[in-house]
């Protein structure tokens, strides 16, 4: 998800992207905007939020719901604030198209597995875009890195990582 | 190392009445013993917390930052002087700075905006819109007289307008 931050940002750049294509409209005879996508009340917003934000005083809630009225004044001029900015466009990571799910990665840990004996990384590009299950002994691991035993998934990246490190011989798969 | 002053002034937005205030200096002067802060309104008025029997808000070395309660009544353009002080009270750093202390009339209006959110229809009510688009003016040119400006006179009178519209929000949104 785009932060709130990010939302600011790129609701302050809507703001100018909007006066400028009024300015066009002008030009071609066209009118000025109407609300929603008025610069002037874009603008209103991004400061409101901007204010909000800053002083600390608001719940993450309430951030949250005038953000998302920030992006909906903004408009198709929010997509332009984004492409600016490169944050906030592509908030949830889409699952590749096709529909078939990649294949599980099964191993038995040594010098040569897909993870090596006494490795604990690895980036796993194929998985992009998915939630992963891990299991190490047929036993399914916890996300929770308060656990003794655990892993992380980042699946907007890929990077895989287990704690502890793999042993000689541990029986794993990864499921995507 | 020559002694540089240099200090800062938040309004809370959590306590609108509450400023902490910072002491950024750099550098080093064994004399100085001792800090005073004068808050004072567009008009020249000593602004201190209630109670307090003097013009000035004692700001004690060790007291860094320091965070002064119930030292604005509403929401003020101020000018905010800090000394530091010698042992016999002689000021050896002077420092003044303007503020616009405005985070009532910007938590509110991040309110009114909250509501806009829950009822996006409300934009369609010109007279709404209009209030709120003269209540964003009057914060922003309240700020910005200040600093953009350096107008701490035109800076409250835009506030002032700003905050009749918080204090009588039935009549305007």
């Amino acid at each position: 998800m785009a932060t709130i931050p990010q939302v600011i940002n790129n609701c302050y750049i809507s703001s100018y992207k909007a006066a400028l294509y009024n300015a066009k409209k002008s030009l071609f005879g066209g009118g000025a905007l109407a609300a929603p996508n008025s610069p002037v009340k874009i603008l209103m917003v991004s400061d409101g939020l901007s204010w909000g934000y800053s002083g600390g005083a608001q719940t993450d809630q309430a951030l949250v719901s005038v953000a998302n009225y920030g992006i909906w004044i903004s408009g198709k001029f929010y997509l332009e604030a984004t492409a600016v900015t490169g944050a906030g466009g592509g908030s949830v990571v889409p699952v590749p198209p096709g529909g078939l799910t990649p294949n599980r990665i099964d191993f038995i840990t040594s010098s040569t597995s897909y993870i090596p004996t006494g490795g604990s990384t690895k980036t796993i590009t194929q998985f992009i875009g998915y939630n992963l299950e891990f299991d190490r002994g047929g036993v399914p691991q916890s996300a929770l890195t308060s656990e003794l035993s655990y892993f992380t998934w980042n699946k907007t990246t890929g990077e895989f990582l287990c704690s502890p490190a793999l042993n000689e011989g541990e029986v794993c798969a990864l499921i995507p | 190392m020559s002694y540089s002053p240099s200090f800062s002034a938040a309004q809370s937005a959590a306590a609108p009445a509450t400023v902490v205030f910072t002491d950024d200096s750099t550098g080093a002067d064994a004399a100085i013993v001792g800090r005073r802060i004068y808050v004072t309104d567009n008009q020249g008025n000593a602004v201190v917390p209630s109670g307090t029997s003097t013009s000035y808000i004692d700001w004690p070395l060790a007291d860094n930052p320091l965070t002064v309660a119930n030292l604005l009544p509403n929401d003020l353009a101020c000018n905010v002087d800090v000394q530091w002080l010698d042992v016999s009270d002689g000021v050896l750093y002077e420092l003044d700075e303007d503020y616009p202390f405005v985070e009532n009339n910007k938590q509110f209006y991040f309110y009114l905006l909250q509501q806009l959110a829950l009822y996006p229809s409300t934009l369609q009510d010109t007279n709404y819109l209009s209030n709120l688009e003269q209540y964003w003016a009057f914060i922003t040119g309240g700020i910005n007289a200040i600093s953009i400006g350096n107008d701490i006179s035109n800076s409250q009178n835009l506030i002032n307008m700003a905050t009749e519209m918080l204090q009588n929000e039935t009549k305007y949104f």
